[in-house]
């Protein structure tokens, strides 16, 4: 234990005596860093190039994927064209005339609760006919909003015909 | 001979050959069309909503295996002459807002004080891709809405808009006013609020749960796990190939029950038919007014 002890400072001290050894000169170090200079500057531009050239793809796949792009197309067709005429026929007014009349005679039928809530559901259908006349203003009128007046003006119809058997019966 | 009516027949087919061509020329117009093409990557994580708000517009939405939502909506103005379809192009706006998970797009007229009414055509469309599993909810005055494969939540809320479901199958929560509803191969929970709105349920295999006036619903189909309606003024029709597959309870005033003969049963009267054919059945209940109560029978090879 204590031989090994002073081997070891003995090792030490020789370790301290002893210049130590490079296995290059000055010279060939100075060469070594000159040249790296040379070699390495181009290197990191490199470096800088890939890393902006990277960020650049990045930020246009980023822009490409996120943002909104839009394009114009223009194209002719030729469309069927519909001359629709208000179905608010004669017939149709002479009908709620008739029911208006009916009513002020005989007020028993029009007091009932089914003939208040379906004259209440043709005053909502003409309101519905209001708002659809508003539409055609904004979006022209598309054959979208005559099958809705085609829906509404059917409902019409059959409501008033309900109306009229009531009050004829 | 023959050279004397060579040309007389030649001359006969030009002239009805020009009255053929003159036909369709005389109901059909030429129109421009504008068209402003939007289209977007939405980028999306489990538990987004799409929200759409549109006005006068087609809405096609489809589902893909994609993470993503892809936006393509179209804005679309016509008229005879390019230079109106183009200038009233500008009445058409949108947007297309990403906010807390929820991915709003909408579409609007806008239009300074002294507007009267346009003087062609003002349309929308919207195509969609999106994952099977995100929720939606849209709203939709004037025009069509088409869904197909979502398996997440669907809000619907529409006027005058035909609404057609094709593989729906997760809670579907539909408001209709005026319009058409068709779901066809539909399954999981499906809630209809509807008036003035006629609906069909082809193939359903779900569960339904429908309120209803002024209306038509039919149903179909061999795998109906529930069907409940209250009616008024609403006409249903059922259509089974097995109807002793499901207990009945159904009611209708002021109006009439129309059984299969196959049924071999008679309805307690003419307007109440209450049967329960097996404990195990779905049920079926119906109250309505004013409006009859149909089931229908049809031979299914795949059953016989």
């Amino acid at each position: 234990m204590k031989d090994s002890r002073t081997e070891l400072a003995r090792m030490l001290r020789q370790l301290d005596e002893e210049p130590m050894e490079f296995s290059w000169s000055e010279d060939d170090l100075w060469e070594d860093i000159n040249g790296r200079k040379t070699t390495s500057r181009p290197a990191r531009w490199y470096a800088v190039a890939a890393s902006v050239g990277l960020l650049l793809l990045a930020g246009l796949f980023w822009m490409t994927h996120n943002q909104e792009s839009y394009s114009m197309s223009y194209e002719v067709a030729y469309e069927e064209v519909d001359g629709f005429q208000d179905p608010t026929s004669e017939l149709v007014l002479s009908a709620q005339a008739l029911i208006a009349h009916s009513c002020d005679n005989q007020s028993a039928v029009c007091e009932s609760s089914e003939f208040k809530s379906l004259s209440q559901e043709l005053a909502m259908l003409q309101q519905q006919i209001n708002s659809l006349d508003e539409m055609i203003k904004k979006y022209g009128n598309d054959p979208v909003f005559i099958k809705s007046r085609i829906q509404i003006e059917n409902l019409k119809s059959e409501i008033t015909n309900k109306l009229i058997q009531m009050v004829m019966s | 001979m023959k050279k004397t009516i060579k040309p007389y027949c030649w001359r006969l087919f030009v002239i009805i050959v020009l009255c053929v061509m003159y036909l369709p020329a005389q109901c059909q117009q030429q129109v421009q069309i504008v068209t402003k093409t939007i289209t977007k990557t939405l980028s999306y994580t489990p538990g987004d909503t799409l929200k759409i708000l549109a006005e006068k517009a087609n809405v096609n939405i489809t589902t893909w295996s994609g993470n993503e939502v892809s936006v393509i909506i179209r804005l679309i103005s016509k008229h005879k002459k390019k230079e109106i379809a183009e200038s009233e192009l500008q009445y058409l706006n949108y947007e297309i807002r990403s906010e807390k998970g929820v991915h709003t797009l909408s579409n609007f007229f806008a239009t300074d004080g002294t507007f009267k009414s346009v003087k062609g055509v003002l349309t929308c469309s919207y195509e969609l891709k999106i994952p099977q599993s995100m929720a939606v909810d849209l709203s939709n005055r004037y025009g069509m809405v088409s869904i197909s494969g979502l398996s997440a939540k669907l809000k619907a809320t529409i006027q005058f808009v035909e609404l057609q479901l094709t593989e729906c199958i997760g809670e579907q929560e539909i408001q209709a006013f005026f319009g058409e509803v068709t779901t066809s191969d539909g399954g999981g929970t499906l809630s209809l609020n509807l008036q003035k709105t006629d609906v069909e349920l082809v193939d359903f295999k779900g569960k339904a749960r429908v309120k209803a006036s002024y209306g038509k619903v039919g149903v179909s189909g061999d795998e109906v796990r529930s069907f409940s309606l209250i009616g008024e003024r609403t006409a249903v029709s059922l259509l089974f190939s097995n109807p002793k597959a499901y207990n009945y309870d159904l009611k209708t005033t002021f109006s009439k029950i129309k059984l299969p003969d196959m049924l071999d049963f008679e309805a307690q009267s003419a307007n109440e038919f209450k049967k329960e054919f097996s404990q195990g059945n779905p049920n079926i209940r119906i109250n309505t007014t004013y409006s009859p109560i149909q089931l229908n029978t049809y031979y299914n090879v795949s059953n016989h």
